[in-house]
């Protein structure tokens, strides 16, 4: 009987070793497909013809050619760079505060980093894209800062619909904040579009300063990767493993503030991205964190690029902000895995 | 050894409720008296008796009085409103605004303004549409929050209600994106909680509307009392509560979408509004509601004085200051309980 | 009018899930009954379908000879109480108030509390011994303290039928044993028909007239201690092999020692 039982903890895991596989190539597979529509579709028609010439032939002097070069594609790379911050940013969260519903949208991160932008255009009208992304970062620092205390100030654990109203209380006040100074300094119009979330109108600039940040987090998050799964067995059990808990809980969270702060300056706040993503990727890889993380940045940056190639395209010439469009995709899923939770405490 | 106390618990929650009203009449008088043309309480005194200058009766009737009259109508509103909803739900944090029930209203009055709003439209046609909205929204967050053949289950309804409002925040920001910058402003003042609504006219059909449902209210206390103790409970003292809780529910409702739509989102107000007063009058809700009501309508009166009072906060809507204010009240309560 | 409760052919279940398929039970007037069973056998279930808790998808339930499903919720509360296992309510409240609730079938308005109502209210508080904490609010007491509260509220609905579900849960002995006595001596004074949910076997048999032991949903064996608490009904209900004595103190079959059955 022992023997059997040994048998399938072996088993285990190299079927979540394979469909992580699975998971993986289908994923880059459908991304490229994605994102070769994504540079073929839009307002301007192109041929396959045009956007090969685009990228790999560029003639400065033709409409179509920069059409696809400086702004299909920077816009392209913002999505993916959203998409796997979002998403690993999710995951990490959800590691680190044990709670299954956390987003950094959701919880406030966001909102944080959108209001700490409205203080730089006040005040620092003339900031280079690179101290932009310092303000995003403090913004989403000081958000972070607060959400994090109440998950431990808290007497007990606190539970996830708790922790779900705290975010939505800081994006109320960081939000009506932000409001208040935006009616006041008339800067309504300009705030709108980090209000909505959009990757519209990125440029090359835009994303050469993001992505050293991006860069940097993803790989700090893939190298802790194992200790996050270890503190998913809960903080005492890990120090008994040895791990060193400060820290993973210290890195970790530097990941959530750097990735989320990156993704808010290309975007805008977009929610749901980093709750969606690392649930549907659990379900197929487990718990293991250096399957989900990579996992998650494919399936991530899949999803962002499929939304906006969507947001673009549903109503053209108009466009869909993406936030809303990712909103009112993550809702349904919000409500349906608030409501299997509660079954799983009911049946336990 | 029997102790017998001179005053019950339900006879201190009507002291209590004697002086918070008091202290109402006294931040009214006061907050008439605070603008560009100030005037001291004695002076507002005179005016409201039929005495005062010719510009004090102006300012007062004409611009102030209503504002404060909204003000305090908005705090009834949405004070009685929150605490029904938390006693329904057995949850501390359920109100109009966590659980989407203004957000409901809002994206009705958002669509409303971007689409249908003229300058002689009916005045009227925005406080209905905020209403079904309301009532739309609360009516998909119990359809949606509660399973088929299961019982009312208050954190799904709780959780559904906040993402119920993400996805109405997110569908009048698309609508807004529409917006010219006239609009637009008039809609972030609206969702922020602005007393617009400030014709005597509608000042008469939101207090009519207002104690119709007081009064529907107030006659079930000792039900909502019943029902708080928890559903099963209730159902073995003979409380029919599927029925109970859908008429405290649309009463609920209808008393804060109004609110709403008259005054504008005041987001934690109905939330606040029943903490403060359960600190001091317990949790009967005989004492509760009307402490609550007035609890609200002193905050409201508070925020909006400050806001005509200071000079670094003119000309911004009175909603930001009670979140302001409240949100860290909010994240204090999330922590202690 | 021999039997207080009668149940014919009833049928509940949750969320499409039957669980107690068809029951039929007469429980006697002015006798305490409990209930036992393992876990899941529909024990809980049966009460709250009794109590009116959950609705019941088919069968009758009869109360003092009257339909209970034709009468009106109000009128049903006056005839039996429910307490629902570990009910909570606002610590704030005081005692006091959490038994004039159990005045609340008989009130109307806003719940003026008459003379009358307040004569039983300190009645139900004596009886369970609870009179000098009556100003007391209900977070500051102690579980076995709180728990003869809330029975203090059954008591001032002035009914003849009182259902418990598990009214020891979470109580250690002493305590156990407190609320037991105070609903023998309910039994024994006011003549009050009680029929309760028991985990503890003993407890049970020490302090019933009839034991109702359930398995699966149907009853699998009703009577007297004596009938009930036997090896066999242990080994078919609980899947436990048990050994059966005769307590010397209460003259009650106890059960010393089991284990798991093979």
């Amino acid at each position: 009987m022992m023997k059997r039982q040994d048998f399938a903890a072996v088993k285990k895991t190299p079927n979540h070793f394979l469909s992580f596989v699975l998971l993986m190539t289908v994923g880059t597979v459908l991304l490229i497909g994605v994102s070769a529509a994504f540079m073929l579709f839009g307002a301007e028609p192109t041929g396959i013809q045009d956007v090969i010439r685009g990228l790999f032939c560029y003639d400065p002097d033709s409409f179509v050619h920069i059409v696809v070069r400086d702004i299909r594609l920077p816009r392209l790379l913002a999505d993916i760079i959203v998409g796997v911050s979002l998403a690993v940013a999710g995951a990490v969260m959800q590691g680190n505060t044990k709670n299954p519903m956390a987003d950094s949208g959701l919880m406030g991160i966001s909102s944080g980093s959108v209001f700490a932008i409205l203080l730089m255009m006040l005040f620092v009208p003339h900031a280079t894209r690179l101290e932009r992304i310092g303000y995003s970062f403090m913004g989403a620092a000081g958000a972070t800062l607060l959400i994090y205390a109440i998950a431990m100030l808290g007497r007990r654990n606190i539970t996830s619909d708790r922790m779900v109203l705290a975010g939505m209380a800081i994006s109320t006040l960081f939000g009506s904040v932000t409001t208040a100074i935006m009616l006041k300094d008339g800067l309504s119009a300009g705030m709108m579009k980090y209000s909505a979330g959009s990757s519209a109108n990125t440029l090359w600039s835009d994303v050469a300063v993001a992505a050293p940040f991006f860069i940097v987090g993803f790989l700090v998050s893939i190298l802790i990767s194992r200790m996050l799964t270890v503190l998913n067995l809960g903080e005492d059990v890990s120090r008994g493993l040895g791990a060193n808990v400060k820290i993973i809980k210290f890195l970790s969270t530097m990941v959530v503030l750097v990735l989320s702060a990156t993704a808010v300056i290309i975007i805008g706040p977009v929610g749901y991205v980093g709750l969606m993503v690392p649930h549907i990727v659990r379900y197929f890889v487990g718990t293991d964190y250096r399957l989900i993380l990579p996992s998650c940045a494919v399936i991530g940056a899949l999803f962002v690029v499929l939304v906006d190639l969507l947001a673009r395209v549903l109503i053209a010439p108009l466009e869909f902000p993406i936030g809303v469009l990712v909103t009112m995709i993550g809702v349904p899923f919000f409500i349906f895995i608030s409501r299997r939770q509660k079954n799983d405490t009911f049946a336990g | 050894m029997k102790k017998t106390r001179n005053i019950t618990p339900l006879k201190k929650g009507i002291y209590i409720n004697l002086c918070l009203a008091a202290l109402l009449a006294v931040v009214f008088i006061i907050g008439c008296g605070v603008g560009r043309y100030r005037m001291s309480p004695q002076q507002v005194l005179a005016v409201l008796a039929g005495g005062g200058d010719n510009y004090g009766r102006l300012a007062l009737f004409e611009i102030r009085l209503p504002r404060l009259v909204l003000s305090v109508l908005v705090g009834l509103g949405m004070g009685v409103s929150g605490v029904i909803m938390q006693d329904l739900m057995h949850n501390d944090l359920a109100s109009p605004g966590t659980l989407g029930v203004s957000a409901g209203s809002g994206l009705f009055v958002t669509i409303y303004v971007a689409l249908i709003k003229q300058r002689d439209s009916n005045p009227f046609l925005m406080p209905i549409l905020a209403l079904a909205g309301g009532l739309l929204s609360a009516g998909i967050i119990f359809l949606l929050g509660m399973k088929k053949g299961q019982r009312i289950q208050p954190t799904r309804i709780i959780m559904t209600g906040v993402a119920m409002n993400s996805a109405f925040g997110a569908i009048s920001m698309f609508f807004m994106l529409l917006l010219d910058n006239t609009k637009l402003e008039f809609l972030q003042r609206w969702q922020s909680g602005e007393l617009w609504g400030t014709e005597w006219e509608f000042i008469a059909v939101f207090s009519v509307w207002l104690v119709i449902f007081l009064f529907l209210t107030y006659r079930k206390s000792l039900t909502l009392n019943v029902i708080n103790m928890g559903y099963d409970v209730a159902r073995g003292l003979g409380v029919d509560v599927g029925r109970q809780f859908v008429y405290m529910s649309v009463c609920a409702v209808a008393l804060s979408s109004s609110a709403v739509a008259f005054g504008g989102n005041f987001f934690f107000l109905g939330l606040i509004g029943p903490h403060i007063a359960r600190r001091m009058v317990g949790t009967d809700a005989r004492v509760l509601l009307p402490a609550s009501a007035i609890v609200a309508a002193i905050i409201v009166l508070t925020a909006d004085m400050l806001v005509r009072g200071l000079a670094m906060l003119a000309n911004i809507p009175t909603g930001i200051v009670i979140s302001v204010i409240s949100v860290p009240y909010f994240l204090y309560l999330l922590i202690r309980s | 009018m021999e039997n207080s409760i009668i149940t014919q052919q009833l049928k509940v279940g949750y969320d499409g899930n039957i669980i107690v398929p068809c029951f039929d039970v007469e429980l006697k007037k002015g006798k305490i009954t409990s209930v036992i069973g393992a876990n899941g056998c529909g024990k809980s279930t049966v009460l709250k379908a009794i109590g009116r808790i959950i609705k019941s998808e088919d069968g009758v339930v009869i109360i003092n000879d009257k339909d209970m499903m034709e009468m009106r919720s109000n009128d049903v509360a006056k005839q039996m109480a429910i307490l629902p296992q570990s009910p909570s309510a606002p610590g704030t409240l005081t005692c006091q108030e959490l038994v004039s609730y159990g005045r609340f079938p008989y009130q109307k308005g806003l719940g003026k509390l008459t003379p009358e109502d307040k004569t039983i209210i300190e009645w139900a508080l004596s009886v369970t011994n609870m009179s000098q904490f009556g100003d007391r609010e209900i977070a500051g007491l102690s579980g076995g303290q709180r728990q003869r509260v809330w029975i203090a509220m059954a008591l001032a609905q002035q009914t003849g039928i009182i259902l418990l579900d598990e009214p020891t849960t979470y109580l250690d002995l002493a305590h156990q044993l407190e609320v037991l006595e105070l609903l023998k001596k309910l039994n024994a004074e006011q003549n009050t028909t009680i029929v309760m949910v028991l985990h503890d076997l003993n407890l049970a048999s020490k302090y019933s007239d009839y034991l109702l032991a359930m398995k699966d949903g149907r009853t699998e064996k009703y009577g007297t201690p004596e009938e009930v608490m036997t090896a066999q009904t242990l080994r078919t209900c609980f899947g436990v092999d048990g050994s059966i004595a005769t307590d010397e103190r209460s003259g009650k079959p106890v059960c010393y020692s089991y284990e798991l059955a093979v």
